[in-house]
């Protein structure tokens, strides 16, 4: 188990805070930016001076992109430090993956919108998701902002003796919240897009790529939870109630999925049916068994 | 059959022990102590012999069975 000591946390919730003000300074400069833009593109009108302004969007997600990544981690110093999971904490991580995932939309939406303002094309419905995505952007860095001056007060205030567990339970229970969190939204998206596919063509690429973008924050919790385990024996990477847990999860998550699957495989080659869903499958089942498996987990783990 | 214990009677003899203490000398969760305490956890023969021995208590002493 990595030590962890009050310099780190305080370094990175420190980091956390200033790059979220930086961020939040990035967003207001969007938010002007698109102001000025949207009536010049909807137009179809000269962008001039504009085009070089927005040059600098693009360097303004990059650095959300990377503030996220900063605020992942710092977040998890957090529950490691203080050991305590509250609702405020799973507000902030459904926040903060919803609005990491937005940082990629933005990305795909704001090259929609410059490749069909070039071919001469209505953009009018992009504006809106694009200022939502501002909303939830700004809602997640006042609050990270906030709980990060929050923590280095507490850090200041709190000079007591610090405790190393032997055992964390804290990156585990995390990472059920995250699998559960990026589980559904898996899931909505898959369903989103089986439905959207019987009309409009979606590719497999956009399928494969949109489905592993929502993977990443899991992916990002389960490989700081293995370098945490690195200097471990495997046997020892989780403690024996844990592992129970995790093997009647699994189990239960097999049994439920297997009928799941089977009723899907038969919608979509029933031919009466015909449901186009050669894409889903994969995604579907991934994201089932990851929102079954976390919840299960989480379930069984707090049992009282 | 059940398995009672007496860990959360010897924490407080023993001089307010936290589950957090408890977990870190026995090399578990704290999540898993608690279980144990309310007996919805049934630990392993090697699990339970670490408690008994943190308490410095055989372990008959520490767990019972429950004749229900």
């Amino acid at each position: 188990m990595l030590k962890l000591n009050k310099k780190i946390v305080r370094l990175f919730t420190l980091a956390t805070l200033v790059l979220g003000v930086i961020s939040l300074f990035w967003l207001v400069y969007d938010y002007f930016l698109y102001k000025q833009l949207k009536p010049v593109i909807l137009s179809f009108g000269e962008l001039g001076r504009l085009e070089q302004l927005a040059e600098f969007v693009w360097l303004s997600y990059l650095f959300m992109f990377m503030v996220h990544i900063v605020a992942g981690v710092t977040l998890l110093l957090h529950l490691r430090y203080f050991r305590v999971i509250r609702p405020i904490n799973i507000v902030i991580v459904l926040l903060g993956i919803t609005s990491f995932l937005g940082v990629f939309s933005d990305w795909a939406i704001l090259g929609d919108i410059s490749k069909e303002y070039e071919a001469g094309w209505d953009t009018s419905g992009e504006w809106p998701i694009l200022y939502i995505l501002l909303g939830i952007h700004a809602v997640f860095l006042l609050l990270l902002t906030g709980i990060s001056a929050g923590i280095l007060r507490r850090l200041k205030e709190n000079d007591g003796e610090e405790m190393t567990v032997q055992k964390d339970e804290m990156v585990f229970t995390a990472a059920q919240y995250v699998g559960l969190i990026c589980g559904i939204i898996g899931l909505v998206w898959s369903l989103f897009a089986l439905l959207i596919s019987q009309r409009l063509p979606v590719s497999y690429y956009h399928m494969l790529a949109t489905s592993i973008l929502i993977l990443i924050p899991y992916g990002l919790v389960v490989l700081y939870w293995f370098i945490l385990k690195f200097n471990e024996k495997i046997g020892e990477w989780y403690d024996e109630k844990q592992c129970r847990d995790v093997y009647r999860s699994g189990f239960m998550t097999l049994v439920v999925t297997i009928p799941v699957m089977l009723a899907l495989y038969l919608v979509i080659h029933n031919e009466k049916i015909f449901v186009k869903g050669e894409y889903f499958w994969f995604p579907f089942l991934i994201f089932t068994s990851l929102t079954l498996f976390s919840v299960l987990t989480l379930i069984h783990y707090k049992e009282k | 059959m059940k398995l009672g214990n007496h860990i959360r009677r010897l924490r407080f003899e023993k001089g307010d022990i936290s589950q957090e203490a408890l977990a870190n000398g026995v090399g578990v969760t704290r999540q898993t102590i608690h279980s144990i305490e309310k007996g919805k956890f049934v630990p392993s023969a090697l699990l339970a012999f670490k408690i008994a021995l943190f308490f410095d208590s055989p372990v008959d002493q520490v767990f019972y069975i429950i004749d229900k």
